[in-house]
């Protein structure tokens, strides 16, 4: 799955960095933005394969986020991987509606991720079977 | 982490060359690099010919650079080319304020001789005709002599702001290279505090930090050596080696024993010792290849040894760093925290159960043919309990219930409870009481709670025809009904006064008799299938001793059993 293109979003520089580095160590390209309506552009330009974010930012959480792309044309099954604090109450049925495929308390090991984001990209289904499948109602 | 600076500065450079080139281009200038040495490392790909042939013919350019020595300023010198219409600038490529290799700016500032003897003989050395060597020549651009220094010097600073750039970029990837393994050390720390259970044993703790450690480290292998527990806090000697993780090409036991010295050394300063460089004599450079670097981080607690954490090699190969010693010195701490933590819990449960059975043992001691019921009415119930598949840590209750049953004979008059012969309604009312005696003892006691059910439940009857409290069937506590068969089991299996002990065979019949008048059926259908032969060693065992005064009360077994 390497060449994958991989959106990460977070408005802790260093935290960005550190994903960034790990991913693209690993092969893959990595697309960076501090907040959420950065992201939403960064999207619009391009494909993106899965969707790393922190919750709690400036603006929109990461969620909402999660939620505004899964809302997009194609975007139904973009796998996600939420980065928050333990603490921040989040109900699993919000995950699951934002549809957050992975949930990973800071500090989290870098390795974890790596191990998470293979993981949902082997797992997914190819996107052109995706744009073929009508979505349940 | 210094090693992407390193090792591979070319790379680093020709991202920057390029990107000078392309912008120097339109202007007339090229650009080349060489090595310290001089040596062409580099060159612009759409250089004119005739510029790229000065610099591939003029065999004297590392001579000339040999000559200069480091006694070059930044703005450089002139470099002597094979024709004087054709400039070149040497300008140095400083890192750490060395030179580390050489910019060559490179242009034509003249017009060409066409009928020179320079020409000639640059044409001559590089195999090619004069004519065609001069119109090569006049397709590099003109950059006008007089601008040819300042544009040099121009394109010197933006070189090195370029460079400066690009080793900011670097250090940047450094800097989160690093922090991506604080990331690991810290993921790893904050779980393992969080995961630390005390009650966990040590071996199952330490294998799985040390197998994290190995792999955030990228170390070739982790073990750890438990030391004995001693009373002389001084005198430390380990148990051999308790948890290896990775493989270290050897025996962990030998490479153990090997590194006695450094150990040695490790425990007698108190503090982790790096040993990135191996002595040829030493014990562990003879087991071979194998063992190339290690760390000893001795696991101390108040001073006192409690183990000691080897970590061996890295995969990489590289010496150990500090970012490695940190990440050992940390979880080392953590795991001196757990081992002196595991080690307190265990003394605290061993003084539980040692005060337990001091005290069970006590009441048994109280008549000969009680001695050892409350232990063997302990296993048996535990027996039974995890037959009918009762998960571990409530078998461990029901065998703690089973200790305690008897309990409430503390508070049963002794002349009672070893009378010869049969008793009146008034003594045996007074035997009746144990089980509430029992669980009112234990009532203070917030830890035991759980276990009362079994003390104050285990002479009730499944018809209902028990005591205290006439309870039938499934409402009395399944410990309750578990203690119960254990018991009449055992009271029937002893020697009384009025009988000898019954034949095991006769006992299980017994049970399976009573089963749905005295006991719940279905635990007696298990009971009778479990494995008697640890039962009849104990049973054994405890009649080794010498038993004191033959008195017991009478009983009528199976239903009288006390």
């Amino acid at each position: 799955m390497n060449g994958a293109t991989i959106l990460a979003v977070d408005d802790e520089a260093h935290i960005l960095h550190v994903v960034s580095l790990k991913l693209k160590n690993a092969g893959y390209s990595v697309m960076t933005a501090n907040d959420a309506e950065e992201a939403l552009e960064l999207a619009a330009t391009a494909p993106v394969d899965l969707l790393i974010t922190d919750y709690q930012m400036p603006g929109m959480s990461g969620l909402d986020l999660a939620r505004r792309l899964h809302a997009e044309v194609g975007r139904r099954n973009l796998p996600a991987i939420l980065l928050t604090a333990h603490g921040l109450a989040l109900e699993r049925v919000d995950l699951a509606h934002a549809g957050i495929s992975a949930c990973l308390f800071k500090p989290f090991s870098p390795r974890d991720l790596l191990d998470n984001v293979h993981r949902l990209l082997t797992a997914r289904t190819p996107a052109v079977a995706l744009l073929a499948t009508p979505a349940p109602a | 982490m210094n090693q992407t600076l390193t090792s591979r500065p070319t790379q680093l450079n020709t991202t920057v060359l390029a990107r000078l080139a392309e912008r120097w281009r339109p202007v007339g200038l090229y650009l080349a690099c060489l090595d310290r040495d001089g040596a062409l490392l580099w060159h612009d790909a759409q250089m004119p010919r005739a510029l790229a042939l000065c610099l591939t013919i003029e065999s004297t350019i590392p001579q000339q650079i040999k000559r200069l020595g480091e006694a070059v300023t930044a703005d450089g010198v002139r470099l002597h080319g094979p024709v004087p219409w054709i400039q070149m600038q040497l300008l140095p490529i400083l890192r750490h304020r060395r030179t580390t290799g050489w910019l060559v700016l490179i242009g034509r500032t003249d017009q060409v001789a066409v009928f020179s003897e320079e020409l000639a003989r640059f044409a001559q050395r590089a195999s090619l005709d004069a004519q065609a060597l001069a119109s090569l020549s006049h397709k590099a651009p003109l950059v006008p002599a007089s601008h040819f220094s300042a544009l040099v010097h121009l394109a010197r600073n933006m070189h090195e702001d370029l460079q400066a750039v690009a080793v900011s970029h670097g250090e940047l990837a450094n800097v989160t290279e690093q922090l991506t393994s604080v990331y690991e050390e810290i993921a790893l720390l904050s779980k393992i505090s969080s995961g630390m259970r005390f009650s966990q044993k040590p071996q199952a703790f330490l294998e799985t930090v040390c197998r994290e450690m190995q792999e955030i480290g990228d170390f070739r292998a982790v073990m750890v050596a438990l030391a004995r527990r001693s009373d002389e806090p001084s005198e430390s000697e380990f148990d051999g080696v308790s948890v290896v993780v990775g493989d270290c090409g050897v025996d962990s036991a030998a490479l153990f024993r090997a590194l006695h010295e450094p150990i040695h050394d490790a425990l007698s300063v108190g503090e982790t010792q790096v040993h990135n460089e191996i002595a040829p004599d030493c014990d562990w450079a003879k087991l071979g290849d194998h063992v190339r670097r290690f760390v000893c981080v001795p696991l101390l607690r108040d001073h006192r040894t409690l183990g000691m954490l080897i970590a061996v090699d890295k995969n990489d190969t590289t010496e150990f760093d500090s970012v490695d010693l940190k990440l050992l010195n940390n979880v080392g701490n953590q795991c001196s925290i757990f081992l002196e933590n595991a080690a307190l819990y265990h003394d605290m449960q061993d003084l539980f159960m040692g005060v337990l059975h001091a005290l069970t043992r006590s009441i048994d001691a109280k008549d000969a043919y009680t001695r050892g019921h409350s232990q063997r009415v302990a296993e048996l119930s535990r027996d039974l309990a995890r037959r009918i598949g009762l998960p571990e840590e409530q078998c461990e209750r029901v065998y703690l219930s089973g200790l305690l049953h008897d309990i409430g004979k503390i508070g049963v008059p002794e002349a009672v409870l070893t009378k010869p012969g049969r008793l009146t309604d008034d003594e045996f009312a007074a035997i009746k009481k144990h089980p509430a005696i029992g669980a009112q003892i234990l009532g203070n006691i917030r830890q035991l709670q759980d276990v009362i059910p079994g003390v104050l439940f285990h002479h009730e009857r499944w018809d209902g025809h028990g005591y205290p409290h006439l309870l039938s069937g499934e409402n009395i506590p399944l410990m309750g009904r578990i203690i119960c068969v254990a018991d009449s089991f055992d009271a029937m299996s002893s020697t009384r006064t009025y009988r000898p002990a019954l034949p095991l065979a006769t006992v299980l019949a017994e049970i399976t008799r009573c089963a749905g008048a005295q006991f719940d059926p279905a635990l007696a259908r298990v009971f009778v299938t479990l494995d008697f032969a640890p039962y009849q060693r104990a049973v054994a065992e405890s009649h080794m001793a010498p038993a004191a005064s033959l008195t017991a009360p009478l009983l009528d077994a199976p239903g009288g059993a006390l």
